[in-house]
């Protein structure tokens, strides 16, 4: 299970990534960084490009100031100016004329743009200028002394001091790129050194120029003097500011591209060296502002894998909803029948699954459909088990009427055990009281019906014929063919003994034995009956004890019983096999004699015969051992009324009638005696 | 899967590693820089404060007017003047330059009180607020090229001129001839001066003008300017000079020729001129407060800028300076 939780998604997950997003980040990589590399190198090659392009320009600039110089150490009024005498003995207006004639000529030179101020220092004191101030009060004696002292040594050319304070304290320019030229005297003998032609250029106009050049996001140019001194920064606060000596050691050669760590950003540091002086352009481009152009590389790049990485997702996430989670339910669903935990008719959903895993789904829930009908069919067969084992006796047989199985029942019944009966055809149990046509019908039946019930004679292992109510069903195979027989037996031995019973009790009297008076009429239908066939005549007697009911009420029902069997006993010793003998209700009895004779008279003369010896039989004294009581010695007559009968001169009642009328009479006669119905 | 799954780890942590190599690193280009300023704090308000000319110490008062405003309010504030009075188109090219620069304000004290309006007029359209300092913009032709009112600081030029003048005449107690040595004609304190002169001289009846020339504010100029004037009027005893520049021209001329007994009056009170007052070769000049008329220039503009309300005219109290103030 573990595997398929995790294993299973993310192996594939993992071999996707491997096949799909691997590539592709390998691509990318080895793309991203050849594109990087030339990115850079082009970055390096155009920076370079743009720093001596400032170089140039800076170059030009300084060219300018140079030939400005050059030209202002000729002109005439300067020379003039040298050679004139000190400031005392001079009176105002020569001070304030040669100012003006001075300052006019300084003037025509002053507007080139960027220029601060022009100065003319003379060894004698005096100062000329034209600038961005017209305060003089204010001069940075010290810097003016040592430009002077390192200008001199340097002979009649311009030398560039780089970047320094204003001389003239009062302007507004606080930085300035200064420039000297030392001047001598033109006319003189001696070409003495005698001035000092001090240009300011403006720093603010350099920030101007540089800081619209634009490198790009975060870059930036430098201007760095031969004392690693800042004339140019895009931070005005920082110009005149001495640079790191770590940073100035790395400005070595005329020009170079380093790749540094500057303010915590990486960067690319270009520089180019000025010609003839130790100052540097220097350009600083952050490496996010060089390969901007990655990124849109970088965008599509990751766009590519996001969306590749997506992709997998949902595929995975369709895998999983459609494969392996319908496998997981699949397993579970396993899982749970193996726990017995699954309820008859869950089915398993398809939701989500596909092909295969669909059918696999189909044939889960059919195999749960067989286990459950599986499961059922061994209720039925339990149940049918313990059917089998009831009260009445089975057997089963296969089409060919060979016993397979027979139960306990059968064994009680028949005597036969299933050892005895299996294998053995049904016709073991025959009686022999049957005719062939009753089974070859009994045999019709359960081939056209299927079922056969009905009574018949079948014998026991101990050889007794006994009687059973045995009901035979086919068992047909689904193709309709049959495959067995099922007998189901009950002994009915019992049930017919109570019929016999019954029957006896409804047409018997239960004390004498004797037949009573539904039989008797029954019997004298049939002697009507057979008077008619036979032309001969019957008669029927109607005999009541004279003497019964004393005996009753003085020795009690016992006593009267044992009177009355005593009496049927005598009726039944003086009448013929066929003649019928019944008690017709408490000491009145009814002798019906059939087959007289075919004349009225002999037949009445039989009749009277027979009468009369019953009335001597009855006369007897009777002798009654009555239980718990001594011998009671009775005597007893009876009054006997006789009519004699042929064909249906009359009917049943009619007969009956007549003979209790005749016998009444002799009652009326005085009893123990015999009276024929006239 | 473990395998896999390793393969992908190494295959990850190859992607960063390979990024990375050493490099130099620098904290910073320089060590922070130290703030020493003791100015106020830049305000970022640019001002241009437009001068005549380089050779007259009186503007070198001015500046430091404006100057002492730059220190007080912490503007960016850019002093520029023309090389000479008479370089009028100089000055328009300035304004041109300070219009082109972008600054938010310009005080000027132009050559000319006719040729700078134009350019001015180009300065407010550019929205840049313009105040006028020293000589006075002539009114007609601000006027005539629809110019917004602009704010003038000054002194009183023509009274002025009048106490100089007339305590050079007051002494005299003889006939005598006098010249008026005019600025440059088409500026208006020029010729309030030389008004104020004329007044001064009408009123004494023995002053008569024989001559009325300019000599263009200029030193040079001047001391030409008195050698043909004195050339034509040698018996000339009474000299004004509508700024302290001619006069200086003119005494130069009267020392090289030995007349001293002519009497100069001057106007602005340079250093060199109040030398000579005390000296005895001038009468008299006027303090007209050079460094005051800066300064409110410049705090003129930036209430202006501020959109405040300003007088459109301020005179700065003048002041007639002797011999008698010197001792």
């Amino acid at each position: 299970m573990k595997f398929f939780k995790i294993g299973f998604a993310f192996k594939l997950t993992a071999f996707l990534l491997a096949i799909g997003v691997l590539p592709q980040l390998i691509f990318q990589l080895v793309s991203y960084s050849a594109t990087r590399q030339a990115i850079l190198d082009d970055a390096k090659q155009h920076n370079m490009v743009v720093v001596a392009n400032q170089r140039d320009y800076l170059s030009l600039q300084m060219e300018q100031i140079n030939s400005l110089a050059t030209n202002l150490a000729s002109v005439d009024e300067i020379n003039q100016v040298l050679i004139a005498p000190g400031e005392t003995g001079q009176s105002a207006y020569d001070l304030l004329a040669t100012k003006a004639r001075i300052g006019y000529v300084l003037s025509g030179y002053s507007n080139l743009r960027g220029l601060v101020s022009i100065d003319l220092f003379t060894l004698n004191g005096m100062q000329y200028h034209v600038g961005d101030t017209l305060n003089l009060a204010h001069v940075r004696t010290d810097l003016r002394d040592r430009l002077m002292q390192s200008s001199f040594s340097a002979g009649n050319r311009l030398v560039w001091h780089g970047v320094e304070d204003n001389v003239n304290a009062s302007s507004g320019s606080g930085k300035v790129v200064v420039a000297t030229r030392a001047v001598s005297r033109v006319n003189s003998s001696s070409a003495a050194l005698a001035g000092l032609l001090l240009i300011n250029f403006s720093t603010d106009y350099l920030h101007r120029y540089f800081s619209k050049i634009d490198l790009g996001a975060g870059a930036y140019l430098m201007v760095i003097d031969a004392q690693k001194r800042l004339i140019f920064h895009p931070n005005k606060k920082l110009i005149g500011q001495t640079i790191k000596t770590e940073l100035s050691h790395l400005l070595q050669g005329e020009s170079g591209a380093i790749s540094l760590q500057l303010d915590g950003r990486d960067v690319l540091l270009s520089y180019s060296q000025m010609p003839d002086k130790n100052w540097y352009v220097v350009s600083v481009v952050p490496g996010d502002t060089l390969l901007a152009p990655m990124n849109r590389i970088d965008r599509i790049g990751v766009a590519l894998l996001v969306f590749n990485l997506l992709l997998i997702a949902l595929f995975i996430r369709a895998y999983l909803r459609h494969i392996v989670w319908p496998i997981r339910a699949i397993s579970a669903g396993f899982r749970r029948f193996q726990a017995h935990q699954v309820e008859d008719g869950w089915r398993m959903t398809k939701q989500g699954a596909v092909g295969e895993i669909r059918e696999l789904v189909d044939w889960f829930n059919s195999f749960l459909e067989s286990t459950e009908a599986n499961r059922q069919a061994q209720v039925s067969l339990r149940i049918a088990a313990t059917a089998f084992e009831s009260q009445e006796g089975m057997l089963v047989t296969d089409a060919d009427s060979v016993i397979l199985r027979v139960n306990q029942a059968f064994t009680t019944i028949t005597g036969y055990t299933a050892e005895d009966a299996v294998g053995q055809k049904m016709k073991l149990l025959k009686s022999g009281r049957h005719e062939t046509s009753f089974y070859a019908s009994m045999w019709e039946m359960i081939g056209r019906t299927g079922t056969w019930q009905g009574e018949i004679w079948n014998r026991r292992k101990n050889g007794e014929i006994y009687p059973e109510w045995l009901t035979i069903s086919s068992v047909k195979g689904s193709d309709g063919v049959i495959t067995h027989y099922v007998g189901t037996m009950t002994d009915i031995t019992a049930r017919k003994a109570a019929e016999a019973e019954i029957k006896h009790l409804a047409f018997y009297d239960a004390l004498t034995q004797l037949p009573n008076r539904r039989l008797l009429q029954d019997r004298l239908i049939h002697a009507m009956a057979g008077s008619k066939r036979s032309g001969r005549y019957g008669a029927l007697m109607f005999l009541d004890l004279d003497n019964f009911k004393p005996l009753n009420d003085n020795y009690g029902h016992g006593a009267g019983d044992l009177l009355l069997v005593e009496v049927a006993r005598r009726i039944l010793s003086c009448v013929r096999e066929t003649d019928t003998v019944a008690r017709f209700g408490g000491d009145e009895f009814v002798v019906l004699l059939g087959e007289l004779d075919t004349e009225k008279a002999p037949s009445v003369a039989l009749a009277g015969a027979i009468a009369d010896k019953i009335r001597q039989a009855l006369a007897r004294t009777y002798k009654l051992d009555i239980p718990h009581a001594d011998e009671v010695e009775h005597h007893c007559t009876a009054s006997i009324g006789v009519v004699v009968f042929f064909d249906h001169e009359c009917g049943v009642e009619d007969a009956l009638k007549w003979a209790d009328m005749a016998m009444y009479r002799a009652k009326e006669a005085g009893r123990n005696l015999i009276r024929f119905y006239e | 899967m473990g395998v896999v799954r390793y393969l992908f780890i190494a295959l990850i942590l190859l992607l960063f590693v390979a990024c990375g190599e050493s490099k130099p690193s620098i904290s910073s280009v320089t060590q922070p820089p130290a703030e020493t300023s003791k100015a106020a704090p830049a305000s970022g308000v640019r001002v241009a404060l437009i001068m005549k000319t380089l050779t007259n110490p009186f503007f070198i008062e001015m500046e430091k007017g404006a100057r002492r405003a730059q220190q007080e309010t912490g503007i960016d504030l850019k002093v520029m003047t023309a090389t000479q009075e008479t370089s009028i188109e100089q000055q328009i090219q300035l304004v041109e330059n300070q219009i082109e620069a972008g600054v938010q304000a310009i005080v000027i004290a132009p050559g000319d009180s006719e040729r700078l309006v134009p350019v001015l007029k180009k300065a407010q359209d550019a929205g840049i607020r313009v105040v006028n300092i020293d000589n006075r913009l002539d009114a007609k032709a601000v006027l005539a090229n629809g110019m917004k009112p602009i704010p003038f600081i000054s002194v009183d030029n023509e009274q002025a001129a009048y106490l100089s003048a007339k305590f050079a005449a007051d002494k005299l107690t003889q006939p005598t001839e006098a010249v008026i040595l005019e600025g440059i004609r088409s500026a208006d304190n020029a010729n309030q001066r030389k008004l104020g002169a004329e007044r001064a001289f009408r009123e004494n009846s023995r002053v008569r003008v024989v001559a009325m020339e300019t000599a263009n504010w200029k030193i040079d100029e001047a001391y030409l300017m008195a050698k043909q004037v004195f050339a034509a009027h040698p018996n000339i005893g009474l000299v004004f000079c509508a700024n302290d520049m001619m006069a200086i021209g003119v005494v130069k001329y009267l020392q090289e020729t030995g007349r001293r007994k002519v009497r100069v009056a001057g106007f602005d009170a340079l250093d060199e001129a109040k030398v000579a007052v005390f000296e005895g070769r001038m009468t008299g000049t006027v303090d007209q407060q050079a460094a005051q008329q800066g300064y409110q220039g410049v705090m003129t503009v930036l209430k202006v800028l501020r959109g405040e309300a300003v007088p459109q005219e301020v005179l700065v109290e003048s002041r007639l300076i002797t011999a008698g103030d010197l001792k």
